[in-house]
């Protein structure tokens, strides 16, 4: 009995152990968050200055408002003709449709209050580059209004009147009272029925002593006009009830709500109330102003606001949502934030809520800041976002769309995840890092022009239910899509490229022509797995009311087709396309069915131009086209491969071989050229492994000797393979790859199928006679033999080890082989390649899929490039290492048990320490990067420095941060101009920079590698292009010569230039020129020769 | 092209010397076979070591050497200005590392390293080669430890023909006619008999008869060190 007690309690104590280790990762990492958070808040505070000049101002515009009259009332004419006659020719800022006749009278009073509301008047406000606005609320009085001014735009009319009035009467004023101000209208969040006063501070000609000027501030007011709280029956303005009341063909037909009609007017009445509550909330919880602040630099950083175009959800609603989990927020209503939590905590809690309740379809938040204070979680969602305020009857997230909802939970999920990081610091993807731009954010990027798509369709009803075209149009695309799309797609972001700017009080709306070139932006987060499927299956055909849904949605395209499994089932099969990818095909027809005929010539479409820059393989017979992700040919290779590999295991030697590693990147799907048979002149043609033979004790024991017996293995091997097989090989020196052994053969295997391979031995005694070397090594000779040991190292050992985890990822990203193959075009047509390893590149290109923050996990190859530019373009090597989890589970799943815990190869916070105090002892004898510049750690090689401590030298890595810099805002400033990144664009990103090396020397070859490489040139037809069927006579002759002449070149040179090089001459636009290209290093010619 | 007009520079006498234009640019019209002759400097002085004085040296030290330098070219070099002045060897250390990781001054022997039992005697530091055209390189390479890179030594029969040949050189740079004078070099070619492309498309393989010859040598010798070690 005691035995088991004791057993117990000792299991018991070992869970607690656990649980408190965890805890204390989690403590001790929100306390460095916690300072970093300090620090971050500290920078984002106002400046005290400016607020202070700011309450001035706000104080001298109070007094100046509190000065404008009453005025008489005025009919509609009236009052037009009162503007129209005054000097500032100040017209109504009325909201489409314009009054014609109107039966009331417009009036102006004094407002019944002004009361700062917004992020300054919480003062939550952050700093922005762009400057910021100080909202101020006047409040109509109430009696201007009658009980059903809320119908049919009544009350906004008279808003509209007051607001003109008011501008009217401040220019006149704020030059008498020193305030000299510009006057503008402005859309509050780009809704069209509420315009505000935007208050712009200027510099006098003839500055008066008096003058408030508060320009350099960047801060302007913004004088927003609302009604007072319960001005309108509440019931009324329901989401789900018509205020709007419109002539129909029938009469008897119910009008449809008019959610974005009500919404607005409620809020409008509330600006005053939800300041209030939120300083309560402020004042109750001693850190909600805090973590306010920390939302709104996040939302910031994602591209969300308040505004209609940019999410419908920010700072306001942000801070209400957490005001709300301070009530409560549960299903039962319990609290889902404490008023004692830190700011962080409050921040994570917010977050974390937006992540994993869904707030859209399955339920919704119901809450109320008045006398009853409470918050819910309510089963049965309305299929819009809703937090619902049951005493003003608001849904807070009345700007969001189903689209922009959906986006905000798959940010706020990352984010979690993010926080839930305890291996590494999370800080600056959370905060620092912008992830608004719309080219790298999304996967795939499709814009219309708004002006292509003519308003058929947009009638009477649809005006009033979605007040804009905008709004109607984006929500219309995005039912199309998502039914189209379906699971290809997780997330469809739609929205408006242009944000409405403030304009003249002289004009009733902004003019039709800003919105000329107004785009329509549809961002596309793609399923990597699912995306590309050439086949959409749809109902069974048994079902027949669904198939015809299916059939009349999809038209010509939708077939019935048989599977395997005996279905019969609705489908539409997609061409494939090599250079275009499969969602862009369906939208194309799609939209040309459902949106415009001629819509698919207008669409905007960034991506495929980026597919078309990975070389076109040059194709025998089979098919004609091959699929964006594991196009056939890496399979072909792998099954020659994997045939000669069984051949050569069954081979009658001395020893049995006991394994076969690959080490080269076609056999990983990583090579930039896919593997074409009988393309021996390709620089990737022979595909390199590493034999192993069983262990014996009689290697030799001395590294030369041992050398040269493994030279005669593989002259056995040579000689049982050209006479019992159909495979031809012979050995080739190998003088280069390590020094000081120039013993090295290699044994080289051209296989019928058409592939070469080639093979280097290592045995046990290897390392150990390198090790050995090092310890017998003089003090002078120490530091070399242990580069040659790690040179060893690099190409026997890492190079298979790192061949095995890029294998593996290659399989769970299938964007990760073109994009790191499109990645390493670059390069070489930046003359780069040349310096770098394949291995690093392809764990430099890792980075943005296993690490992705502040994007997700890229699932197209223009986003996999992008960001990896984005991500060189930012990497600051000397300061930051790059240490990459290369495990092999993914699924972030943190509630699955110790056990899985155990057994999970994911980075744990002791290896990461390891690799990060690596990098710090690395620095500290290195700390301006002279000899190892990047720090690239994994699992593989948590010294960081095995792919990065040969030929990188600190100009090679100052060039790539540069290019990539040039490359992406580059690419960004063409994208944010019209959208359209034009092919010369591209082109130049591909052009290298000759006028910045010493010298140039341009070398012309005689033939033409492009097809003997197995590349198909840009301008040839496939039909056209002759392939060969078999090896020539010496395929050592048929290399390319330009690469030899540079290996001498270097092997001379490379202690005073440093030289770089095309590797793929077949590239080159002849496929007949190549350019090596030097730069001196100045040290070495200064001092001189001798 | 002008000629350099310093003599000397620190202790060394430039000398000049006319590299032969590539075939493929003087085939070309365009422009006469004068302003396409390239002028390179080699720097001349004394060989000295820690051993052997100045004095008593009969070696010349060679800094900046063309690349392609043997012991064929340096004596057509030396015969155009200094005839008589017999050569008896020739050492060169030329630049020759892709990886940038062989340190030139210092000589790493895996051999001696991996197994200091087997350290060989000198004159077996290298397993002989079945090739006479190989020997040579094998001679260059054991040598290098006394040569910088880049540069070389050329000894002559005795300390008469050095210094002779020293002062034919002083004299040669020193004379008004010099711009007409300038000796030429020879490019090498009777060992590889290839340049340019060819010399890069050449085959790689290796025949698989000799290098059987190779490693069984290799291996016999190997076995005999083990022996005499053991």
């Amino acid at each position: 009995q005691p035995s088991f007690i004791k057993r117990q309690k000792k299991s018991q104590l070992s869970a607690q152990d656990v649980q408190i280790a965890r805890e204390t990762a989690e403590l001790f990492k929100s306390n460095i968050f916690k300072l970093e958070i300090d620090e971050l808040i500290k920078e984002l505070k106002l400046k005290e200055s400016h607020c202070k000049l700011i309450e001035n101002s706000l104080h001298r515009l109070h007094d100046i408002i509190q000065q404008i009259p009453k005025s008489k009332e005025f009919a509609l004419f009236e009052a037009e003709a009162l503007f129209s006659n005054s000097k500032n020719k100040v017209v109504i800022p009325f909201p489409d449709p314009k009054p014609t006749s109107f039966k009331s009278k417009l009036q102006y009073d004094i407002p019944e209050f002004v009361s700062l509301v917004g992020s300054f008047g919480l003062k939550t406000a952050i700093q922005q580059p762009k400057g910021m606005s100080v909202d101020m609320a006047l409040t109509m009085p109430k009696s201007l209004f009658q009980p059903k001014d809320y119908l049919n735009y009544r009350a906004i009319y008279k808003r509209a009147f007051y607001i003109a009035y008011l501008a009217d009467q401040l220019i006149q004023l704020s030059k008498k009272n020193h305030l000299p101000i510009k006057v503008s209208y402005d859309y509050l969040n780009g809704d069209r029925l509420c315009p505000t006063i935007l208050i712009e501070s200027v510099s006098p000609e003839h500055p008066h002593k008096d003058d408030l000027i508060f320009e350099k501030t960047k801060m302007s007011i913004r004088l927003i006009v609302g009604f007072e709280i319960g001005l309108f029956e509440s019931k009324k303005l329901l989401p789900d009830r018509n205020c709007i009341r419109v002539q129909t063909k029938n009469d008897s037909d119910p009008l449809p709500p008019t959610p974005l009609y009500n919404a607005s007017l409620l809020s409008s009445t509330a600006y005053k109330y939800y300041l209030e509550n939120l300083v309560t909330a402020r004042k109750s919880a001693e850190a909600f102003r805090d973590a306010a602040m920390l939302g709104k630099l996040w939302l910031k950083q994602k591209g969300f606001s308040s505004h209609f175009n940019e999410g419908g959800f920010g700072h306001f609603e942000f801070a209400t949502l957490m005001a709300a989990l301070l009530e409560g927020g549960g299903e039962n209503g319990n609290k889902i934030l404490l008023h004692g939590f830190s700011s962080y905590q409050l921040f994570k809690g917010t977050i974390k809520y937006l992540a994993t309740q869904d707030l859209c379809n399955d339920g919704y938040l119901s809450f109320s800041f008045s006398l009853d204070k409470f918050a819910a979680y309510k089963k049965n969602g309305f299929k819009v976002p809703t937090i619902f305020d049951k005493y003003t009857k608001i849904n807070i997230l009345w700007k969001m769309s189903a689209s922009s909802y959906e986006l905000l939970k798959k940010y706020a999920v990352e984010t979690l995840c993010l926080l839930n990081d305890v291996v590494q610091d999370r800080f600056k993807p959370i905060f620092i890092q912008k992830s608004d731009d719309n080219l790298l954010k999304y996967d795939s990027l499709v814009q219309i022009p708004l002006k292509s798509i003519d308003e058929e369709g947009f009638g009477a009803l649809e005006k009033i239910s979605f007040l804009s075209f905008e709004n109607f149009i984006c929500s219309k695309i995005y039912r199309i899509l998502s039914k189209a799309l379906d699971e290809r797609a997780t997330q469809i972001h739609i929205s408006i490229s242009k944000k409405d700017r403030p304009w003249s009080i002289n004009k009733r709306k902004p003019s039709s022509s800003d919105s000329h070139d107004a785009l329509i932006n549809i961002g596309l987060f793609l399923d990597s797995s699912r995306c590309e499927k050439k086949v959409t299956k749809g109902p069974l055909h048994s079902e027949k009311e669904a198939g015809e849904k299916f059939a009349s949605f999809w038209g010509t395209k939708a077939q019935l087709r048989k599977y395997k499994d005996g279905n019969i089932q609705y489908s539409c099969l997609w061409q494939s396309i090599s250079t275009e990818s499969t969602v862009i095909t369906i939208i194309k027809y799609i939209l040309t069915l459902h949106l415009h005929k001629d819509i698919s010539e207008k669409l905007i479409i960034n991506s495929n131009k980026f597919i078309k820059l990975l070389p076109q393989p040059v194709i025998s017979s089979k098919d004609s086209t091959q699929p964006i992700i594991l196009p056939f040919h890496f399979q072909d290779l792998k099954n020659s491969y994997n045939e000669l590999c069984k051949t050569l295991y069954d081979l009658n030697l001395p020893l049995v071989i006991k394994s076969i590693f690959p080490t080269s990147p076609a056999l990983r799907n990583t090579s930039l050229l896919l593997p074409v048979p009988f393309s021996s002149s390709s620089e990737e043609f022979f595909n390199e492994s590493i034999m192993q033979f069983e262990t014996s004790a009689k290697w030799p024991d001395e590294l030369i000797a041992l050398e040269q017996t493994k030279t005669a293995f593989l002259l056995k091997i040579d000689q049982l393979l050209n006479k019992e097989t159909a495979y031809k090989c012979f050995l080739q020196n190998d003088e280069l790859t390590i020094p000081y052994n120039d013993k090295i053969v290699v044994l080289k295997v051209l296989t019928p199928e058409g592939y070469g391979f080639s093979f280097r031995i290592l045995t046990e005694r290897d390392e150990v006679l390198y090790l050995r070397a090092i310890e017998n090594a003089t003090d002078k000779q120490k530091k070399t033999v242990t580069d040659v040991y790690l040179r060893f190292n690099q190409k026997y050992m890492g190079s298979t080890k790192h061949h095995r985890a890029v294998a593996t990822l290659v399989n769970h990203y299938p964007f990760y082989s073109p994009v790191v193959r499109l990645f390493k075009r670059w390069l070489d047509s930046q003359l780069l390649l040349c310096h770098f390893p394949d291995e690093l590149v392809e764990l430099i290109a890792l980075k943005v899929f296993v690490d992705p923050a502040p994007f997700s996990a890229p699932s197209s190859v223009a986003s996999g490039f992008l960001r990896l530019l984005h991500f060189l373009s930012t990497w600051n090597w000397k300061e930051e290492p790059l240490i990459l989890d290369l495990a092999k589970e993914f699924d972030d799943d943190s509630d699955k048990g110790n056990y899985i815990d155990k057994i999970s190869d994911r980075l744990t916070v002791q290896s990461y320490q390891v690799m990060y105090n690596n990098f710090n002892k690395l620095r500290q004898e290195d700390p301006s990067a002279i000899r190892i510049q990047y720090f690239v750690a994994s699992k593989e090689d948590p010294s960081g420095k095995l792919w990065t401590s040969h030929r990188i030298s600190l100009p090679i890595a100052s060039r790539l941060t540069a290019l990539s810099k040039a490359a992406i805002s580059l690419l960004l400033k063409h994208q944010q101009h019209n959208g359209v990144i034009s092919n010369k664009v591209l082109k130049l990103i591909f052009t290298p920079a000759l006028k910045d090396y010493d010298f140039v020397v341009r070398l012309n070859v005689p033939t033409d590698f492009s097809i003997a490489s197995g590349i198909l040139p840009d301008n040839k037809f496939k039909n056209l292009v002759q392939t060969s069927s078999e090896f020539s006579e010496d395929v050592t002759t048929t290399a390319d010569p330009t690469q030899r002449y540079f290996e001498e070149l270097v092997s001379r040179y490379n202690n005073v230039m440093v030289l770089s090089t095309n590797k793929f001459i077949g590239l080159s636009d002849t496929g007949k020129v190549n350019v090596i290209t030097g730069l001196f290093n100045p040290s070495v010619v200064n001092v001189g020769v001798g | 092209m002008s000629i350099l007009p310093i003599q000397q520079l620190k202790g060394f006498y430039v000398l000049p010397i006319t590299l032969p234009s590539p075939t493929s640019i003087t085939s070309s019209k365009k422009h006469s076979n004068k302003e396409l002759q390239v002028i390179h400097y080699m720097f001349v002085k004394k060989h000295a070591t820690k051993n052997e004085q100045e004095s008593h040296s009969r070696s010349l030290f060679l800094v900046n050497v063309p690349v392609d330098a043997n012991f064929n070219n340096i004596k057509k070099l030396f015969s155009q200005f200094s005839t008589g002045a017999i050569i008896e060897s020739f050492k060169f250390n030329p630049y020759y590392d892709y990886n940038k990781l062989v340190n030139y001054n210092d000589e790493i022997d895996f051999t001696a390293l991996s197994n200091p039992e087997f350290k060989p005697e000198p004159q077996q530091q290298q397993p002989q080669q079945g090739k006479k055209g190989k020997s040579q390189n094998q001679n260059q390479q054991q040598n290098r430890s006394h040569c910088p890179v880049g540069c070389a030594i050329v000894t002559f029969l005795d300390k008469q023909a050095c210094n002779f040949a020293l002062s034919n050189v002083k004299k040669l740079i020193s004379s008004n006619s010099l711009k007409k004078n300038i000796p030429s070099w020879t490019t090498a070619t009777e060992d590889s008999n290839v340049s340019g492309l060819k010399k890069y498309t050449a085959s790689r393989k290796l025949d698989p008869k000799q290098l059987s010859l190779q490693v069984a040598q290799a291996m016999q010798e190997f076995t005999e060190r083990e022996h005499r070690a053991a």
